[in-house]
């Protein structure tokens, strides 16, 4: 795949990195990793894994092909085809994501699940906990063993945070797992509660970033009502994704966990970045107002947000009118804060000269290459 | 700097204020449990009449982590946007970018100074 945008891009000696890069597993390849057993059966059995298993659903199907929706049938848009004739989805393994990774020039990708995105829509936590740990060890073998250029996080099921605790013990100390990914999709209670405590405190030992990334279709866990009156895909996006981001962002200054963890990095990932000053400065102001309910920080709401948080750049969004604008929106963001993700194969997705062709001679050298990879690459320990 | 005098002290009940002109400046003097403390009458955020709110002890989280309590700090409250500061210091309670001016005072016999 080629394009005009793709052609006049001039980062290629720059270390990219797409800190949200997705597999795109099926759960029939998720389920060999699984212990023999009822749940085992049961998931092997299941006709409709997104509905039977997880509680994912659209809340209308998309016109056009989506990847990793129900109505990706003819999913092949940049599907590539072996010399046997077998299609592979880009994301379904090592190898065919490496050639799309080396046709974008990304040096790195930070990889988050698809489907399984919505490990947190189980109800029943006897199937949302093997499911990940499966998950975590189909990743190995079908990434982290195929190139280092694969990192991954280690997926956790948040309703049983001492056994995801205990997953991330396992993997921590394996080269390739550089985070934590806390799937928000039907995340309750949202991201401040101390329940969750167990895993931030497994994280922050294991200097491990934790990833907070929501998914369109998980939205009728997360947003029961609005779910109910969303009638599009598009709709379900900005809902399941950015909306879903911004009420953890405040349930977590809320419940004070940047205080109550103040060595743990939190990514916020595919909610774009221009909310972001939104949300320093009110949350900044309502602190300020209301600063008897906020009794854990010790700071501004926008000084954790500097210090602990960090925001993917993709979506983007349309910013093409009006290049300086996209510069702006970062620094009011705070510069140090972004890096650039792909979120690489998903339609939505970012190339690297999307972003870096609108910042180029804007924010300096040093942090441009910040924003395209090298800040990554230290967040997670790269 | 001068000694201006501003109340007689049995005049100010411990718990309340009293916002005099001190050469063209509003200064607030509040009576917290018979000390006197002296801040402007001018919150740095947006210009509010800042010593005309209310007063109130500031909260904290207690040891164990969970409870809220108080602290022994006592802040005035504006009452146009609730930014707090410490009546003692004139420091915000929730932020070291701001504060607002604060004076010496001093009492004798029965009258309360400030020195401006």
């Amino acid at each position: 795949m080629s394009s005009e945008i793709h052609q006049q891009s001039v980062y290629q000696d720059m270390t990219i990195v797409d800190a949200d890069a997705h597999v795109t597993e099926d759960v029939a390849d998720i389920i060999p990793y699984m212990d023999d057993g009822p749940i085992h059966h049961r998931i092997k059995n299941t006709t409709n894994f997104k509905s039977d298993i997880l509680s994912m659903s659209a809340p209308a199907p998309a016109s056009l092909t989506y990847y990793g929706s129900e109505t990706d049938t003819e999913n092949k848009a940049i599907a590539s085809d072996d010399e046997d004739g077998d299609t592979h989805l880009p994301g379904a393994d090592g190898e065919t994501m490496l050639g799309h990774m080396q046709e974008f020039n990304i040096d790195y990708a930070i990889l988050s699940p698809s489907t399984f995105l919505g490990i947190n829509t189980i109800n029943n936590p006897r199937f949302s906990v093997p499911l990940a740990s499966a998950y975590n060890d189909w990743v190995i073998d079908r990434f982290l063993d195929i190139d280092t250029s694969f990192r991954s996080t280690i997926l956790v099921a948040a309703d049983k945070p001492d056994l995801a605790s205990e997953e991330i013990d396992t993997h921590a100390a394996e080269d390739g797992f550089v985070g934590v990914a806390l799937a928000t999709a039907g995340l309750k209670p949202p991201l401040g509660h101390e329940r969750y405590d167990p895993i931030y405190q497994a994280a922050q030992d294991h200097e491990l970033p934790i990833t907070l990334h929501g998914v369109s279709s998980g939205m009728i866990k997360t947003f029961p009502s609005i779910y109910e009156w969303a009638e599009t895909k598009a709709e379900s996006i900005f809902y399941g994704h950015h909306l879903t981001n911004i009420w953890n962002i405040v349930s977590a200054m809320a419940r004070g966990l940047p205080a109550r963890y103040p060595d743990l990095d939190i990514v916020f990932q595919e909610s774009g970045i221009s909310h972001v000053p939104y949300l320093k400065w009110q949350l900044d102001d309502l602190y300020m107002e209301f600063s008897e309910e906020f009794p854990y920080l010790d700071q501004l709401p926008s000084e954790y947000f500097d210090d602990n948080f960090y925001f993917t750049t993709q979506p983007i969004g349309m910013t093409a009118k009006d290049r300086s604008q996209l510069a702006t929106a970062i620094e009011l963001a705070g510069v140090e804060s972004i890096m650039y993700a792909a979120d690489f194969p998903h339609p939505t997705f970012d190339p690297p000269a999307e972003l870096y062709n609108r910042l180029n001679g804007q924010l300096g050298d040093e942090q441009e290459r910040a924003i395209m990879g090298t800040r990554a690459l230290e967040v997670f320990g790269v | 700097m001068t000694w201006h005098e501003v109340i007689e002290s049995d005049k100010l009940d411990p718990g309340s204020r009293v916002i005099a002109d001190i050469r063209g400046t509003e200064i607030a003097v509040f009576n917290i449990d018979h000390d006197y403390y002296a801040l402007a009458n001018y919150c740095v955020h947006a210009g509010g009449p800042l010593c005309e709110g209310p007063i109130e002890q500031s909260t904290t989280v207690a040891d164990d982590g969970w409870d809220w309590e108080y602290d022994d700090r006592t802040a005035v409250l504006c009452p146009w946007h609730h930014w707090k500061f410490d009546i003692e210091t004139g420091d915000s309670l929730d932020s070291e970018l701001y504060s607002v001016p604060s004076y010496e005072t001093k009492v004798e016999n029965d009258m309360v100074y400030v020195k401006r």
